[in-house]
């Protein structure tokens, strides 16, 4: 039998608006607020889960991206799948989602972030019968024990601040060890923006500001030097079935 | 975004060994041809890929660093070209070797991501619209040193471990500067390595390889008498343990070849 243990563990205080409109809004009250981006769902480990749909961008008008419904796979299902991204600003959505190994079913996963601060919102959610919180605090981690595979950690709403000050806001997100030192990761509904602008150059790249960093000739005008703020860490690589003749 | 998705090909099978689970692969051969399958019509355009050439376009001139890299997908074939809005003289496509594309970003523009390419010359790089890329972060550096014949990965700047390997011999050196890995291969009869992981660099001397285009990969040998030799024709042949510690390393992760 499976128990359910749930502690909150609040990371930062942080005004949460309640609503949450899939739609975004209309981005004239946008700011300079560096790169945003958005997915609506992605995994990582045994089963690998490219970030769908995924956006990114630093313009003032929304890039969006929908998926009417996830390709089929053993760890999650879920429809009209939506993602949206623009200057300091981001959201994703998701429909319909069931995660049957652990009995995790929701109505609506949503998540939004502006400029720096986020929410996230479940509607008729359940794990394992039990009913979530639509708007639960920030890190609010729900442990699960399944059989043969191990604790499997659920986190609601949760917040990651970057260095750069930019915030994640993850609607669910699973971690599932698994046998062999093997993780698998899931997250449903994924929203990162920043607060301010971005450092000239990219202080995530190697060499990034031994080069020349002004904008060249050519260059379409942009609102400032923003380069995208990374949304997550590189996934750990899934081998592919195939061979190469390399220089042994 | 189309083909993407349809890289989820795996299953979790309650109590299934984990490591059983990564090895189950898509299928296919080695011969992923430039332009992969589900890659926009090529055009005239040359593919960035292990297989190909480019000319006109920046080689990579700055020394590696420590610390995080950011490591760019493209979610469909994107164009390259030599400076931020100008003419594409290539294509990177969304997948290369039958897996995911994962570059590592070198600069960045407004709009515009400089990231290495994987094909040859050695080093060269080039420049590619921000949209529709999906970024991440890689934490991990591999970087080899020809001279005492190790290998060492860095997390974070962090040393992680470091493992005598084998080098490319004086006739057929292991190519020195960034590059980066390009690919996770899990060959269906595995004769010297279950793994072989590419990497974007190639060997100076050989044009071709094997039947290949003479590829630079880590991978793993049978006979462990070979670690700390110069022996190999570019590659770097490394000890079980060491193997599975890089067969973690993300795509498009730094790799740091030093004479």
């Amino acid at each position: 039998m499976r128990t359910i243990t749930r502690c909150a563990v609040a990371l930062g205080a942080l005004a949460l608006p309640l609503v949450l409109p899939l739609v975004p809004a209309a981005p004239a009250a946008a700011t300079a607020g560096g790169t945003g981006s958005a997915f609506a769902v992605a995994a990582t480990g045994p089963v690998a889960i490219p970030a769908t749909p995924s956006v990114s961008s630093d313009a003032q008008r929304p890039e969006r991206d929908s998926v009417a419904e996830l390709p089929d796979n053993p760890l999650v299902r879920a429809g009209a799948l939506n993602a949206a991204a623009w200057s300091g600003h981001a959201r994703a959505s998701a429909a319909d989602v069931v995660v049957s190994r652990l009995g995790l079913e929701a109505a609506a996963v949503t998540a939004k972030c502006e400029n720096g601060n986020g929410v996230s919102h479940l509607a008729r959610a359940t794990l394992d019968g039990r009913k979530l919180q639509a708007n639960a605090r920030p890190n609010s981690a729900v442990q699960i024990d399944l059989p043969k595979l191990g604790n499997a950690s659920v986190t609601l709403n949760r917040h990651v601040r970057d260095r750069d000050g930019s915030l994640t806001v993850t609607a669910i997100e699973i971690v599932l060890p698994l046998p062999g030192g093997v993780t698998q990761k899931l997250s449903i509904a994924s929203a990162t923006c920043g607060k301010t602008a971005a450092k000239p150059g990219d202080p995530g790249t190697p060499g990034g500001g031994g080069e020349p960093g002004g904008p060249s000739a050519g260059t379409p005008s942009a609102p400032a030097a923003t380069p995208s703020a990374p949304v997550s860490a590189a996934p750990v690589p899934t081998p592919v079935a195939g061979d190469l003749p390399v220089t042994g | 975004m189309s083909e993407e998705p349809s890289r989820v090909p795996l299953g979790l099978a309650a109590g299934a060994a984990a490591a059983a689970l990564l090895l189950t692969g898509c299928g296919g051969g080695g011969k992923a041809a430039a332009g992969a399958a589900g890659a926009a019509p090529a055009g005239d355009l040359p593919q960035a890929t292990t297989y190909t050439t480019l000319d006109g376009l920046p080689r990579d001139s700055a020394p590696p660093a420590d610390g995080p890299t950011t490591v760019v997908h493209p979610e469909k074939t994107v164009p390259v070209s030599a400076e931020p809005g100008g003419p594409a003289l290539a294509e990177l496509p969304a997948t290369q070797l039958k897996g995911p594309t994962w570059v590592p970003v070198v600069e960045s523009r407004p709009g515009w991501r400089r990231v290495l390419l994987p094909s040859r010359p050695n080093r060269v790089t080039g420049w590619i619209p921000d949209k529709g890329l999906r970024a991440a972060r890689s934490t991990h550096v591999i970087k080899v040193d020809l001279s005492d014949r190790e290998m060492t990965l860095a997390e974070s700047g962090r040393d992680k471990g470091t493992w005598t390997v084998a080098v490319g011999a004086p006739k057929t050196p292991t190519p020195t500067g960034r590059t980066f890995l390009l690919a996770s291969l899990a060959p269906p009869e595995p004769t010297y390595s279950p793994l072989i992981l590419p990497v974007g660099a190639h060997s100076a001397t050989l044009d071709t390889f094997g039947g290949g285009p003479g590829t630079v990969a880590f991978h793993g040998w049978r006979d462990a008498s070979v670690f700390g030799e110069a022996v190999t024709h570019g590659c770097v042949r490394v000890p079980a343990d060491a193997l599975d510690r890089l067969s973690r390393v993300p795509l498009g992760s730094v790799v740091d070849i030093r004479a």
